[in-house]
This record gives structure tokens, sequence and C-alpha cells, in this order.
């Protein structure tokens, strides 16, 4: 099959499902924020949108799409602009594609006529894209646009595409002054006549005496072989248009089927570079606010996550303001290391920048798995079939069920689907109880995390739990499981009146209880309300 | 004689006796109280044919250990040889086309088309006959019905006359296909037909060269033919082009003429293999393996020896089918355990409301039924008694809100429904005299019980009145009464919470968060247990 094949190599298969609970994982790292900066056409946007919850599963695709968006990001004035006009251009042959033969009285002569014409639209758009390509090979450096100019060029200046449109358009030209249509019959279930194959249009009548019958019969001994019924009864003439119909209107939905697969090429072609445009303007906008961004690198074998100046995008963009006008409070870079088996449990009060620390890990991953650059100074990480956010629910949607119930039923869920490979950040996740029962159930929640061996980060107010970590994880070893929970911190210093001031930096560091307990009073109520 | 080959009954006599009392009896209990009706449509969605035919089998319950045990044979072949249910199937799709093909051959077209239509029905017979009987020979089949049929094929296929007729069959089909291709010339301005024989390369052809290059542009397979059939029996032109390859091919229409005459008459259609038996069998193993992909579990029911029921981890197959329809799996459905023995035949259900009674009765009364159609039920182990009626008092759904002369009809209703009881009857009773004053309602629920022991019928009686189980459970003169509770337990703001168990006492509470961490199955070992049915983590020899 013919594909562009911008954003999965040939040969690697293409992961098409979406992340289960992708719509949470959009709302609760905030990603419209950032698929927002995509003013230009609708149409991106939604492409975007598609690829960043239908992320990549393997090293090789991300590399190869990071080629295709360095290449897209260089030329987005010139190469980019072209390829995007030409792939627009789709919609209105498809457009033309829809309506041939939609007009019931036209004959199938002029239906297949119409076949035609539309079928040659689509070969004039190939051949531009070709020659498109041709010309500007020499500036693309990506795996994925080499290829793709390859494959093109190959198709276009191949002899089956030469063959192909002289068919095409022999079609055209005989149907004017057709004499004859030879087709070969056979007879099937119950002796009737079941399948027909078009095999001439001819100008000339065929006849026993003439070439025709040297074609057929090579011995010509026997005259039965070549039987002429030269006045047709009445009772057979329908019988027979019928015949004449059947092979034109094949002879039609072939021709639409070939272009109903070039459309599709271009279709496919279109939502690639439409993404790649998208990903670059946001890209774009990130770094005229004056924001770092750098290119992911994929960890193979082991499960972690480390970053440098790792910062949440959608906060950025709330804000909207140039770095150089932007204070400590607005936006905080954040250093973080993940090793295997760690789940980080993250304490400290509210407005602590823990929710931001989060979102800013997660959509560092979404965007490291699209295959475009992310927003830190560097970022290296493993590949997640899932990224999984527990973030809590606004409103109580089911009345009878109650919140912690809904909150437990939603982790169930989770843990139907995810696996060691996951990603999995909680947000205050069992708050919804008494801690003292917060902690027992996140202690059997997070055991079950550190079974799977998938990365975890838990932002909690369960001092109990986060404060019994060495116990914890002494038991996972007495277990034989390969796990631990390590603290983070909100990075905090309390002022001599009693109020805090906030870094807003995640460093490791011993759950602290007593200094914030007031806080932590007031964010159970809020949470328990 | 020609072999009886029915697969669902034993006997034509058990056939025979069900069919004069379809109709006479009213299915309504089973149907519409036992939610039955739900069950059978989900089962035989997919079913065209023969539809309310099947729907008897289920409304219709047998009375007779021999063809129940037959059916369970069947049941319980498929389940334990996995390629059966392939064979079955394909087996039961060809029946009809035989049948249909053969029936065509009889419509009296043209002699050269009927006779294409034997020898087509003789082609499928033949590939059918040694299907079923090649791909059955080796498997361990155990059920009557199929060693029954097994052997019919051997019969057939290791008989003279069908090897004849298939060494025949064969070759003059081939020669017939040959006989019956070729070039149609179309001519124009003046019109002339002409039929050529030829060497045909699909190369050479229009289409051939279109879906040859293109093959790279096409996202689905492009035939290069064109179908050209028509529905008519026989076309004027069909029968104007059959004259010509007489003509061309004179041999081989006179060999098909003599087939013809040969095997007209041939068994194509065996009496008593009929599509419907099979898809009884398939659409039930279907809808099966549906709700056994998402945990929940059927076994097939043992026929009691002893005159006692013991069933374990029964539940609601209606209520199955719901949770699955919504996606669900089985851990949203609770099974239970009950028994009836010469002790214990009647079972007062008490309980909350909402607590599953009604519930746990309708799964009790949906075991009784499937069971004694000869199916797999839905529990993890069973023995069951055979009853010879399956009844059930439910409080009519149109009369909800209550009028003066309800307790009244009620009354008349179970009086009338007492009548043809006997002591191997079976009964549920859901809610009787709901509108009755408590004290009254209590009284006629103690009158009905005695006269339900002294029957010796077997009983579920789910009432809100609990004091019947109080008293009754103790009392002597009512021996054979057994009291079962739909459990709850205490939460913290004193509601109780229902853990839809039915059980025969009360348990005790748990903490209210880990309780719901239970429910909703994200304790650590639910969370355990689901991790070793992803097959993620190993499965502990400890843990069954």
């Amino acid at each position: 099959m013919f594909e562009p094949n911008l954003m999965n190599p040939a040969g690697v298969e293409a992961n098409v499902n979406p992340m289960p609970f992708s719509q949470t994982l959009v709302r609760d790292l905030n990603l419209d924020r950032i698929m927002d900066r995509i003013t230009r056409q609708g149409y991106i946007r939604d492409t975007v949108a598609r690829y960043i919850t239908t992320p990549a599963l393997d090293s090789r695709t991300i590399y190869y799409r990071q080629g295709v968006y360095k290449d897209f990001e260089r030329l987005k004035d010139t190469f980019v602009e072209e390829i995007f006009r030409t792939v627009n251009k789709t919609t209105n042959i498809d457009t033309s594609r829809r309506g041939v033969g939609t007009q019931s009285k036209i004959n199938v002569f002029e239906q297949v006529k119409e076949a035609v014409n539309v079928t040659n639209q689509y070969f004039d758009l190939l051949n531009e894209l070709c020659e498109q390509l041709r010309s500007n090979r020499n500036t693309f450096e990506s795996e994925g646009l080499i290829s793709l100019t390859e494959k093109v060029i190959a198709y276009v200046d191949s002899g089956e595409y030469k063959e192909l449109r002289e068919t095409v358009n022999g079609i055209a030209d005989s149907l004017y002054n057709s004499k004859a249509l030879k087709v070969w019959v056979e007879f099937g279930s119950g002796l009737k006549a079941s399948v027909a194959t078009l095999c001439d249009i001819s100008e000339k009548q065929i006849m026993p005496e003439g070439l025709f019958s040297k074609l057929f019969s090579k011995d010509k001994g026997d005259a039965n072989d070549f039987i002429l019924i030269k006045n047709i009864p009445d009772g057979i003439t329908n019988d027979l248009e019928n015949i004449k119909k059947e092979v034109l209107l094949h002879i039609k939905s072939i021709l639409a089927a070939m272009s109903a697969g070039i459309s599709r090429f271009f279709g496919d072609l279109r939502t690639e570079v439409s993404f790649y445009m998208g990903m670059v303007k946001i890209i774009e906008k990130i770094t005229e606010l004056g924001m770092p961004v750098c290119m992911p690198t994929v960890s193979e074998d082991k499960r972690i996550m480390t970053a440098k100046g790792l910062y949440d995008m959608s906060m950025v963009f709330a804000l909207n303001k140039p770095k150089e006008r932007m204070t400590e409070d607005d936006v905080v870079f954040n250093d973080l290391v993940m090793n295997e088996g760690d789940m980080l449990i993250i304490t400290g009060p509210n407005q602590g920048g823990k929710t931001t620390f989060l979102r800013a890990a997660g959509i560092a991953q979404v965007l490291m798995q699209c295959g475009a650059p992310v927003p830190a100074e560097s970022f290296h990480s493993s590949i997640s079939d899932i990224v999984y956010t527990h973030f809590p629910e606004e409103e109580d949607k089911d009345m009878k069920y109650g919140k912690l119930a809904e909150e437990l039923a939603r982790l169930r869920e989770a843990f139907e689907v995810i696996t060691g490979d996951s990603l999995v950040l909680l947000n205050d996740s069992f708050a919804t109880t008494t801690t003292k029962e917060g902690s027992v159930i996140a202690v059997d929640i997070t055991k079950a995390f550190a079974v799977l061996g998938c990365r975890v980060i838990f932002v909690s107010h369960l001092f109990e739990y986060a404060s019994t970590t060495d116990t914890f994880n002494a038991n996972l070893a007495a277990e034989g499981i390969n796990g631990r929970a390590v603290n983070f911190i909100c990075d905090c210093i309390e002022n001599e009146d009693g109020s805090i001031k906030r870094t807003y930096k995640i460093i490791p560091g011993v759950p602290q209880q007593k200094v914030f307990a007031k806080e932590f009073e007031q964010a159970f109520a809020a949470a328990r309300k | 004689m020609a072999d009886y080959l029915s697969i669902i009954w034993p006997d034509d006599k058990y056939r025979t006796e069900w069919e004069e009392r379809v109709g006479q009896e009213f299915s309504g209990s089973i149907k519409r109280d036992l939610n039955a009706e739900r069950i059978v449509n989900a089962v035989f969605a997919r079913t065209k044919k023969d539809k309310d035919k099947l729907e008897r089998l289920f409304y219709y319950p047998l009375r007779d250990a021999d063809p129940i045990a037959f059916r369970l044979e069947v049941m319980q072949d498929i389940r334990t040889i996995p390629a059966l249910f392939e064979i079955l199937s394909e087996f039961s799709k060809a029946i009809p086309e035989i049948r249909d093909t053969y029936a065509k051959s009889l419509e009296n077209r043209n002699p050269e088309q009927d006779a294409a239509r034997v020898l087509e029905a003789a082609c499928m017979y033949i590939s059918t006959a040694n299907f079923f009987y090649d791909s059955t020979k080796d498997l361990d089949i155990k059920s009557r019905a199929l060693i029954r049929m097994r052997k019919h094929f051997e019969d057939v296929v290791s008989s003279d006359s069908f090897k004849e007729m298939s060494e025949t069959a064969l070759k003059l089909q081939a020669d017939l296909k040959d006989a019956s291709s070729f070039f149609m010339a179309l001519n124009s301005g003046p019109s002339s037909l002409g039929i050529v024989r030829g060497t045909f390369n699909v190369d050479d052809s229009i289409t051939g060269k279109l879906v040859k290059n293109a093959d790279i542009l096409f996202r689905n397979v492009q035939k290069t033919n064109c179908s050209i059939y028509n529905s008519v029996p026989t076309t004027a032109l069909e029968v104007q082009l059959i004259d010509c390859f007489k003509k061309q091919k004179p041999e081989v229409f006179s060999r098909l003429a003599d087939f013809r005459v040969k095997y007209a008459d041939y068994p194509f259609t065996e009496d008593g293999i009929t599509e419907y038996e099979f898809e009884f069998y398939l659409a039930y193993i279907s809808f099966v393996r549906q709700l056994e992909e998402r945990g929940f579990v059927f076994c097939v029911p043992r026929i009691s020896q002893n005159n006692e029921e013991r069933v374990f981890g029964v539940y609601d197959l209606g209520l199955a089918q719901e949770v699955f329809e919504q996606g669900g799996n089985s851990t949203r459905v609770v099974g239970n355990d009950f028994q009836i023995t010469q002790d214990e035949r009647v079972l007062i259900i008490t309980g909350p409301n909402q607590g599953g009674k009604t519930t746990f009765a309708r799964s009790v009364g949906l075991f009784q039924v499937l069971a004694q159609v000869g199916c797999l039920v839905a529990a993890r182990e069973a023995s069951f008694m055979i009853m010879d009626k399956m009844l059930s008092q439910f409080p009519e759904r149109e009369n909800v809100g209550g009028n003066k002369g309800r307790l009244s009809e009620e009354i008349i209703r179970i009086a009338e429904m007492l009548r043809g009881v006997t002591k191997d009857s079976f009964i549920i009773f859901n809610e009787s005299f709901a509108s009755a004053r408590r004290a009254d309602g209590a009284e006629l629920g103690r009158q009905l019980i005695k006269i339900l022991l002294d029957i010796g019928c077997k009983v579920l009686f789910v009432t809100h009145l609990y004091e019947l189980s109080q008293e009754l459970d103790e009392d002597p003169n009512f021996e054979g009464v057994v009291s079962f509770m739909a459990e709850a337990v205490e939460t913290e703001d004193g509601s109780g919470r229902r853990t839809y168990k039915i059980i025969r006492k009360t348990s005790t509470g748990l903490v209210f968060a880990m309780d719901i961490a239970k429910r909703t199955g994200v304790t650590y070992g639910q969370i355990q247990k689901l991790l070793q049915e992803r097959k993620i983590l190993p499965v502990k020899e400890a843990s069954k």
C-alpha cells in the first residue's frame, strides 16, 4: 500500500489506539491550553490532539519523528507552505470524486468517462507532488522526508504507472468509437451466468473471419469454436445490455478505488503535514516567550525519568508573559531524577507547586512520545504505553456512589489496563476519607504499582503514609518486590509570623507534618466537602 | 429405515410428548418473572431462522432425565473438545445450503440447469459428509447424539454407492465448468453476439491491467471480474448460451443428463438433521463464551441421584447479561450457594430492600429452568433435581400502586396455581401479600407455607416479612423451613450497606473505607488477582 509514512517509519507498526483515559489526560494536564496556541486551522489542532493522545510506543518512531520535525521547523516558510498547498488541493478533487455517477440519468459510458477524468486529476496531483519533492530533495535531512521523496519518485517514474496512465487514457479514447466489447464470461452455480471480465473495448466489430478468430482458435479446426448470432432475439437484448452495463460499471468502480487510494494517500499526508506544522507552531510560541525546549532522549531499557529545568508549559501559556518579566512565583524550573523502581511521593502544603510539577512531567512525557521537543533543558525518559492521571474529580457525578468509591472505582479501571511501562500521576488521591484510612488504602495501591513496576509520581496529603515509607519499602523488599517509595517535598520555609514562604521547588526530603498542619486541615476540609 | 439423527431428542417419543405439552402450559412465569426472555433474546440475537422454535425449547423445559442428560452430554462435548464448535457450526451451515440447492433442481427451468443443481447438491453433500466424518473420527466424543451422527456418516462415506457418486460428480463438475466458460463478443452497429472458445489470460484484459498496475494504490483487493448474477431462475440468454455450449461440448452435457437420472433421488438431506438443533447448542455456547470472557463462570449441572439439590455460586444470568451489555465484568455480580433437601424444602429469604432477594430468587429459578432445558448453568458447581413444574408468583407489575381487590385477586391466583402442584414442583414466591396489612400478610404467609409443606413441593419464599422466618424456623410444625437473609453490614453513618450475598447468618461489618476499597476491587489482594488474570503476575500455587 502507498502511504506517506511521515509519522511512522515503514515496517514499524503504527500505534493507532488512543491511550486509555486520554480525555482525562487532556483535561488533567491542561493540554487544551497548549494546543490552543495553534490558531491557523481547526484541522491542524485536531490532528495534533489526535497524535498527542495516540503516542508512539517505540524509540525508533520517536527519533524518526524528531527528524521530520526538525526538517519542518527549518523549512517552515518554504517547502512546508508549498506542500501544504498541494495536499490541500485534494479536498476539491475529492468533491468531484464523490459526485461521479450521482446523476442517475447519465448513461454508463458517460459515468466511466467522468471516472477517468477524476482519476486523471489525482494522477496529475501525484505528479505535482512528485516534482515538488524532487526539487526540494536536497534540503531534506530526515529519513521520513527522504524516503517519502524516493517512494513517490519511484512510483511516478515506474513502468507500471506509465502503463496505468496509458490504460486509463485508452479507455477514454476507445469509449467514443466503440464497436465491440470483448468479455470473458463464466457460468457458475446452477449453470447460470455468474461473472464477467472486460477484456477489451474495440473500435472494430469482432467477427469469425477476422483477426480475432485467429487469436482464439489455435487449430481453427472446429467451426463451433466461434458461434455468431447475427439476429439477436428480442428476449435476450436486455440481458446483453445488462452485461455490458455491469462490466463498464466495474471499470468505473476500479477507477473509483484507484482514486480513493490516491485520495487517502493525500489525506494521510495532509494529516501528517498538519501535525508537524501544529507542533512547530506550539514550540515557536513557547520559544518566543524565551522559554527553553530540548529534544528528549529515550531510555530504552530502564524505566526511568530524568530532567533538568522541567517546567509546566500549560502554565507558561496561561500567563503568556515573556520570561524576563516572570517572577519566581510564576514559573518554576525543577530537576528530577527517577530511578528504576522509584515511586515519588511528594508531600507539602497547598499551592506549593506539586500539581504543576505533576503536569510538567506528564506534558513532557506526552510530547516526547509525539516526537516533539519538550519544555525542559534536558529530558530523558522511558516510553509509556499509558500516561495515567488520577486527579480529583470536580463533581460527584454519581450520587449513589460516594466520592471515595468513585475515585477508587476509577483506579480499579486503571488497573485493568496499566502495565509496568505506564507512567502514573496521582494527584491528591484518597483524600476523600480520613488520612488514616486513606493511608491504609494508599499502601495497598502503591504496593500494587510497585509490583507492576511502573513509574509513579504521587502528590499526597497523606502524612501517615508518606512518613512511613521506610517501613513500606522494607515490606516490599521482604516480599521480594523491586520498588521503593522516595519522599519529595515542596521546598518551603516558615516565616517568623508562621506564614510559609514557598520556593515552588520539588526536592527530595522528609515529610513535615507539624509546620503546616493548619494548611493540611484546610485542604481536607476542602477535599471532603 | 432411516437412522434417527436428532441431536436434541434421544428418541422421537420425547419430542412428541413435549410438543403436545407446548401450548397447553402457560410459560409466562419463566419468560417474564425469571427474565428468561432476556437470556433467550441474547442467546438467539444473531439467529435468523426458527427463532420461535428455539425459544420454545427454553420456555417449556423437559421433565425426563433421559433427554436432559442427552443434551447435557452434547454441551459437555462442545466444552471439552475445542475443535467441535467450529465443526458443528460449519456442518450446520451446510445443511440448508444443500437442501436449498437441491430444491432448486425441482424448479423445472431447463433440463441442463436443473441437472446442474443436482450435481451441485451432490458435490456439497459429498464434501459435507466427508468433512463431518473426517473431522470427528478422531475426537473423543462422549455424547450419544454425536456418536450416533458420526456412525451414520461413517456408514455413508464408506458405502460403495457414495464412492462411485463422488468420483463421477467431481470429474463432471470440472468439465462442466470448462464447457460453460467462453469469450462473449458484444458487437454494436449492427448488433451481433459471438460465443467464442479460447484461452483466457487475465493480464491481457483491461480490468486485469488496471488492477495489476494500480495495485499499490488500492486499500482493498480489487476483483478483475464482476458479478452478473441475476435472481431470475433462468433467462432467455442463458438458455441460448447453454444451447451453444451443447453444440460445442456435447459429451459433457450427455454425462450431466445421465447424472441427473441416476442421482436425483439420492438422500442428500437426511430427515432429522436440522440446522435449528445445531443452533440450539451453538448459539447457547457462544452466549456462554462471551460471558466467560468477562469472568462469569458456567458449569454442566449434574442430575441429582439422591433427591437433593446443591448449587454453589449461582448468580442471576439476566443481571450478568445486563452487566455484559454495559461493558462490565463478573465482579459486579454476586454468586450464592443454596441447597434443597428433604429437611430444607421451603427457603424463606428476608432482608433489606434492594439487598438482592429478588435477584437471588431469579438466579435460582433460571438455574432450574436452564438445567432442565439441558443447558450449562450460571454456577460454579451444581447438582439438580428434576421438577415437574416451575412456577412463580411475582407481584403484578401493572398493579404496583395497590388497590382494594389486589389481595383477593392474588389469593385466588395462588390457589389456582396450587391445584396442579405436586411434591416434585418448584415454586418461587416473590413478595406475596405485600398489599396486605403486615399482620395479615404474615398470617397469610404462615397459612400458605403450611400448605406448601403439606404438598411437599420445593419453594423459594422471598418476603420482607422477617417475622415469618423468625417464627417458622424454630417451629416443629414447620419442619422443612429454613431461613436465609440478604446480607447487610453497618456503615459509619449507620445505614445498612448491601453485599448482595444471601447467607444464613448476619455477618460482622468491616472498616468503612477498606470496605469500599473491597467493593470497588482495589485491595491489594484483589488487584493482585486482577494482575494475575491479566497474566502480568504469575499465579501462586496457594491461591486457587
